[in-house]
């Protein structure tokens, strides 16, 4: 405690000195500037490792006011704000006016984040932590997803949830694919997911929440935090052929800009519609974003000779200036 | 020229949320049913005066649909639009601070924006000089009684944010846990961060009809018993099919008694 660098002024009024035993402390805390601090936090106790006995928060322009039954001789105060260095002093048990200028202090708040469990629940909502249950050889989602207590992934790729299939396959609360969400859970990488929420009686038309109980559930994908690009430095390349040859998934995430462009590579000519096989259910509101699809199939006039002549290929652009907004929205609040 | 500065003056409100805290709600709606136990994030936006708590869901589904971007959509294009946002349950806002050492506790039902004002002193606690180490934190605990609940608290004066979840305030320190003593409500920290850049406090008085609670509570009721009426008289129409509504109601109806255990019980 720096009592020169603190810029305290205290001023000691002896209003009364009557043999009660409570004693009056009023006063203003203000900023460097004098301006008063509404908010701060005034705390007295017996010693500075005791209880709180009494407090008071600074209420307009920085007043505060507060009393304390104690036959102590001395008392300590500590004056806290966030944002400024704490002040802290012993003194005399009897009524007082405290006048506290708070210096702004660089020192950051403790900040902490409770560690999240390998499943919770939250209301209708189930967190999978992906970490959990990924192990080193899983490569996409859909690897993950499958060793998920109550998700089953069907031969043809249908997720379902405790025995029924999933009404919605969002990847950031976005329904970008429909039906078609194969073609994430197929190629995007298990790395870039942060955790799958299973979405209980989920009622796509929120208007309809409290009336209609939906018995389905749906599945949001929820991306690292940050950037979660996968194979996104091939993908610039533009699609070359050591890509081809590594097999990678160059599929393309980011918070901020949603779009998915992937292809699959196919020699037997399956994989493909597989891919593409729509398991679309009642579709509610499709055209709610401005978005434009593309989807290009087969490319067969690939000049490169790596390419097989009948490798069919899928590729698919989304191009959603409401997602980009709505990515940027979800970082902040 | 003047007054009509005045008046905006007054209407706006200046100042940023600077701290972000998020905490863990776990409830139970229906009192008769302790296996049915929900939970939700909550979101508590704190600035120098003035802070504001919400359930995520609504902050996230509000800062979608309030952009600029879609104050041209029909009605119908905003419920498709929400369709997209995860659903959520708490459909309230509370600003502490506004008006100054007051709340402002703020819902939309249908197309009412509806708002109350409360007195913030009107929970008064008493500390123990019992503490722990919670979250990290060292904490104290502090006791109440709101709205037919008491509540143990738990506060941090390493946080010196005198707020908490929901309208629960005036401790030395931020609020980390709070739960009723049914546990029926409880309110755990799970996160706190200094926001990477502060955010703008938007407040217009003039976007909300101001009642009292009373009235505030009546006009909720009327719109949980009878939903399709309240948006019936706000313009919404309906087209069932035959004995569709009659059928929802009753579903709705079953589900209403399940939720029979508010956070406030008087």
């Amino acid at each position: 405690m720096h009592l020169s660098t603190l810029c305290v002024i205290i001023g000691f009024f002896l209003i009364s000195s009557s043999g009660s035993a409570q004693s009056t402390f009023s006063g203003k805390v203000t900023n460097q500037n004098g301006q008063g601090l509404n908010g701060a936090t005034i705390v007295i106790s017996k010693d500075s490792l005791s209880a709180i006995l009494s407090y008071a928060i600074s209420k307009n322009e920085g007043a505060f006011n507060l009393q304390l039954n104690s036959v102590a001789d001395s008392l300590f105060v500590k004056i806290s704000y966030v944002g400024y260095k704490i002040w802290e002093q012993t003194i005399p048990n009897k009524n007082q006016q405290l006048n506290v200028r708070l210096l702004p202090s660089s020192e950051e708040l403790k900040e902490v984040v409770v560690e999240s469990k390998i499943i919770e629940k939250h209301g209708d909502t189930l967190d999978y932590s992906v970490s959990a249950f990924k192990d080193q050889k899983d490569r996409v989602i859909s690897d993950v997803l499958k060793k998920m207590p109550g998700i089953e992934i069907s031969s043809s790729g249908l997720i379902e949830y405790q025995g029924k299939a999933i009404q919605k396959y969002y990847i950031e609360g976005l329904d970008l694919l429909e039906g078609r969400y194969n073609l994430a859970n197929e190629n995007l990488a298990a790395d870039a997911v942060s955790k799958v929420q299973i979405l209980e009686n989920h009622q796509p038309i929120k208007l309809l929440d409290s009336l209609v109980f939906s018995e389905r559930a749906s599945l949001n994908i929820k991306l690292k935090k940050d950037v979660t690009v996968s194979g996104s430095a091939e993908l610039g390349a533009g699609l070359s052929p050591l890509l081809w040859k590594a097999k990678l998934t160059p599929m393309l995430f980011t918070k901020k800009n949603q779009a998915i462009v992937t292809y699959q590579a196919n020699n037997t000519g399956n994989n493909v519609s597989r891919a593409i096989s729509d398991f679309s259910i009642a579709d509610f509101g499709r055209e709610q974003f401005d978005i434009k699809k593309m989807i290009g199939f087969p490319f067969a006039n690939w000049q490169n000779p790596l390419f097989h002549r009948n490798a069919g290929w899928i590729i698919m652009c989304i191009w959603a200036r409401s997602i980009i907004w709505f990515g940027l929205k979800m970082t902040w609040i | 020229m003047f007054p009509f500065l005045l008046l905006s003056q007054s209407d706006n409100i200046d100042g940023n949320y600077n701290y972000k805290i998020s905490y863990q709600l776990h409830y139970q709606l229906d009192s008769t049913n302790s296996d049915h136990i929900k939970s939700k994030k909550m979101w508590l936006y704190t600035g120098d005066n003035i802070s504001r708590f919400s359930s995520a869901g609504q902050a996230i589904s509000d800062s979608i649909l309030n952009s600029d971007k879609h104050s041209k959509k029909s009605f119908g294009e905003m419920a498709k639009l929400k369709s997209q946002i995860p659903n959520y349950k708490f459909e309230y806002y509370i600003y502490k601070g506004i008006p100054d050492g007051k709340l402002s506790f703020a819902r939309e039902i249908v197309d009412d924006n509806l708002r109350y004002i409360e007195n913030l002193n009107d929970i008064n606690w008493q500390i123990s000089s019992v503490t722990k180490s919670l979250f990290g934190y060292k904490a104290q605990k502090a006791i109440t009684t709101y709205a037919g609940r008491d509540y143990i608290a738990w506060f941090t004066e390493e946080i010196p944010i005198s707020d908490g979840p929901y309208k629960f305030q005036g401790l030395p320190g931020l609020i980390i846990k709070i739960k009723d003593t049914e546990n029926h409500y409880v309110f755990n920290l799970r996160e706190v961060k200094k926001l990477p850049k502060p955010i703008k406090i938007k407040f217009s008085k003039k976007k909300f009809l101001t009642t009292s609670k009373s009235k505030f509570k009546s006009v909720k009721q009327q719109f949980e018993r009878h939903p399709f009426s309240k948006m019936e008289q706000s313009g919404i129409s309906f087209d069932f099919k035959k004995g569709v509504r009659e059928r929802m109601t009753k579903q709705h109806k079953e589900k209403l008694k399940k939720r029979n255990n508010p956070i406030e019980l008087e």
